[in-house]
């Protein structure tokens, strides 16, 4: 891989400002979900819970922690799931792979972003900037888009690195902005 | 260390809301500590994302299939520990804007981390100032594995609340408050 001059081809600059139409996420804030998200970050502040700190919180009621937005890209129920179809299979590694990526919407545009051509490349999370807006309260719906911002290469210490730069929106019922996320995914 | 969040997200409440002024520039905000992070808590993370791969709760598969050192902590779980940070120090009097990070090491299970902050910077705003840190995880070794920043919106002393929804500053106004603060220290 190391000896590769450059791995960015017109096809994949190609794919730079691609943007997925807006998705609804599959479930409303769920309570349950909420709880099992706040006892995995080990974050107790109340106004997570329903009670007075949430009732008498500027949120005006019981929220979700910032990031739960973050994990709610579920695919709906009928659509090919990679985890319904290896459920059984002892050797499945649990990576999510979205079967239906790249597959196009009523509105033209892709329902989610289709993977980069960049064969057997390593795919690591490279990190992310957030900008939060506000929270979610409990029962609130929730939709998203994303769009590859940029596509780019660096020649590093450990070789010749793609930087693959995805923007996520995520939108309230009003289309308003929750927290939007520019996220770098390194392959090498 | 739940008991350890808890308290300091306790006092927080208590001591009321943090204003602007009582932030100094180069000051360490209270750490958040998180751990010794075990498989349980590795897994409770797993199930609440739906995120399955092994790398984080099969030993074998992890060390074997990915040669990997151990199991690890998902970048997406320390990503929770600094908006908590922030979020808890900001009061929810206070609002934190933005949170940037990078992946530059692994953090494996067994791990205590130790999640810190320092202002780096002090941008008055016309409704609310904004304080900018770094921030960054460091393991029981003093490894450092996530270097970060932050902006945190606070209000002043005898201001208005910061706006909920965040109402953020255009890229003018926060030219201008940077000028203003270079100045300032200049002077």
């Amino acid at each position: 891989m190391s000896e590769a001059k450059s791995y960015l081809t017109d096809e994949i600059r190609s794919y730079i400002g691609m943007e997925t139409e807006v998705l609804d996420a599959f479930d409303p804030v769920e309570r349950g979900a909420v709880r099992r998200f706040a006892q995995a970050i080990m974050d107790p502040d109340p106004v997570f819970m329903e009670g007075e700190a949430a009732e008498s919180s500027r949120y005006g009621g019981p929220v979700a922690p910032p990031l739960f937005p973050l994990t709610q890209h579920r695919l709906p129920f009928g659509s090919p799931d990679f985890l319904t179809e290896r459920a059984s299979d002892p050797d499945f590694d649990g990576t999510r792979v979205d079967a239906s990526a790249g597959e196009m919407g009523p509105s033209g545009k892709p329902r989610s972003l289709p993977p980069l051509p960049l064969g057997p490349l390593a795919l690591l999370n490279g990190g992310s900037e957030i900008e939060l807006y506000r929270y979610l309260g409990h029962g609130e719906t929730l939709s998203y888009k994303s769009r590859y911002a940029d596509i780019f290469e660096r020649q590093t210490s450990k070789g010749l690195m793609v930087f693959v730069v995805t923007d996520i929106d995520y939108l309230d019922k009003d289309g308003e902005l929750v927290a939007r996320v520019k996220r770098t995914t390194i392959r090498r | 260390m739940t008991e350890m969040t808890s308290s300091l997200a306790a006092n927080r409440a208590a001591a009321g809301p943090l204003y602007f002024e009582d932030v100094r520039l180069g000051e360490h905000i209270p750490e958040l500590i998180k751990g010794p992070m075990t498989t349980a808590h590795l897994m409770r993370w797993s199930a609440a994302m739906e995120n399955w791969h092994k790398i984080h709760y099969d030993r074998t598969f992890a060390q074997e299939h990915d040669k990997l050192p151990d199991l690890l902590v998902n970048g997406s779980l320390k990503q929770n520990f600094l908006v908590q940070l922030v979020k808890d120090w900001a009061t929810h009097h206070g609002w934190p804007w933005k949170v940037s990070f990078q992946f530059r090491a692994m953090d494996v299970v067994g791990s205590t981390l130790t999640i810190w902050g320092e202002v780096t910077g002090l941008l008055r705003l016309e409704r609310y100032g904004l304080v900018e840190l770094k921030l960054g995880i460091r393991n029981q070794d003093g490894k450092e594995s996530t270097p970060g920043s932050a902006m945190v919106a606070l209000p002043y002393r005898d201001g208005p609340a910061v706006p909920y929804p965040f109402v953020a500053p255009t890229s003018q106004e926060l030219e201008r408050a940077r000028q203003d603060a270079d100045s300032a220290v200049s002077a």
